[in-house]
């Protein structure tokens, strides 16, 4: 706000909307989601080949722990139409490039490797663009080419390149996210009783 | 609320001095744009202390700008405040009589 005149409500809402993202969670799932197939591939663990059984209960837990110091907020109809429009073309977009990569990828037509990998980089790109629309998180573009570009890598057979790549991208982005979680959990002490129901 | 007028200029629009209180303004204008919020919420976006925010708290919903619920989360519950209305335009018209105000000021 910069005179009492100027409010501008558009940029309110934006930052309430953006506060539940602060936390430092998603960076950490997406840092776990392009560590563990580097990591799968560099020691051959197959543990580690689902990468998302280690992400989803981190920030589960998490999210069960930062919500309760952030507080309760309900949006509006404009809010709710907009998430709703959001998770419509993020679900087209997933149906559309699992589609593509069952006839590309599941040998439907014959296709050289690039085509491959170009259709894997484009394919994860598509899927976090519109994950970065739907939450109006501009880093999940950054994470969409990055884990777009380590997907061809992998498939164009660059190794140790492609899964160093991973794992050194995913190691940054994860730290990342652990800093942001920790600052969250320093400026936004576990709440009293009072804090939550004034009255008592 | 105070009506002033400057001689042969221009009348001060009626300004709603409950709104005007920046900490206040603060706290209708958040609670403009959702549907509620709790008052952890609120106390977190506005930086506000828990002292300061209740005691505006208050004074808001004395003024019928805002109403305050209960709501269980589980077992805990919960302060909720809404923006009421009579909220709503309050903050409105405050905007459009602070715009028109400063637009009329000369040079």
């Amino acid at each position: 706000m910069k005179t009492n005149t100027d409010i501008d409500f558009q940029k309110i809402e934006k930052k309430t909307w953006a506060s539940f993202f602060q936390d430092g969670l998603l960076d950490i799932m997406m840092g776990l989601f392009l560590i563990t197939p580097g990591i799968r591939i560099l020691t051959d663990n197959v543990w580690f080949t689902f990468g998302f059984a280690f992400a989803i209960p981190v920030v589960i837990i998490g999210k069960w722990v930062t919500a309760s110091r952030l507080g309760r907020v309900s949006f509006g109809t404009e809010r709710t139409r907009k998430v709703f429009r959001g998770q419509m073309l993020f679900s087209f977009t997933l149906l559309v490039v699992l589609a593509v990569w069952v006839v590309i990828l599941g040998g439907f037509v014959e296709t050289p490797k690039g085509i491959h990998a170009a259709a894997l980089a484009l394919g994860v790109l598509a899927i976090y663009s519109m994950l970065a629309r739907w939450l109006e998180l501009r880093r999940f573009y950054i994470y969409g080419i990055l884990l777009g570009a380590g997907m061809a890598l992998l498939e164009m057979d660059y190794e140790p390149a492609g899964p160093i790549a991973f794992v050194v991208v995913g190691s940054i982005v994860l730290s990342g996210g652990i800093v942001t979680f920790i600052r969250f959990l320093k400026k936004y002490p576990k709440p009293s009783m009072e804090e939550t129901n004034i009255d008592g | 609320m105070a009506e002033v007028e400057n001689e042969g200029i221009q009348p001060v629009p009626q300004v709603d001095r409950l709104v005007h209180e920046p900490a206040r303004l603060m706290i209708l204008a958040h609670l403009y744009v959702v549907e509620s919020a709790d008052f952890l919420f609120l106390m977190r976006q506005t930086g506000l202390t828990f002292g300061n925010l209740s005691s505006h708290m208050s004074k808001l919903e004395n003024a019928g700008y805002i109403e305050i619920s209960k709501e269980f989360v589980g077992k805990k519950p919960h302060t909720m405040l809404h923006i009421t209305d009579s909220g709503r335009s309050a903050l409105r018209n405050y905007q459009e009589n602070m715009k028109q105000f400063l637009d009329d000021l000369p040079g």
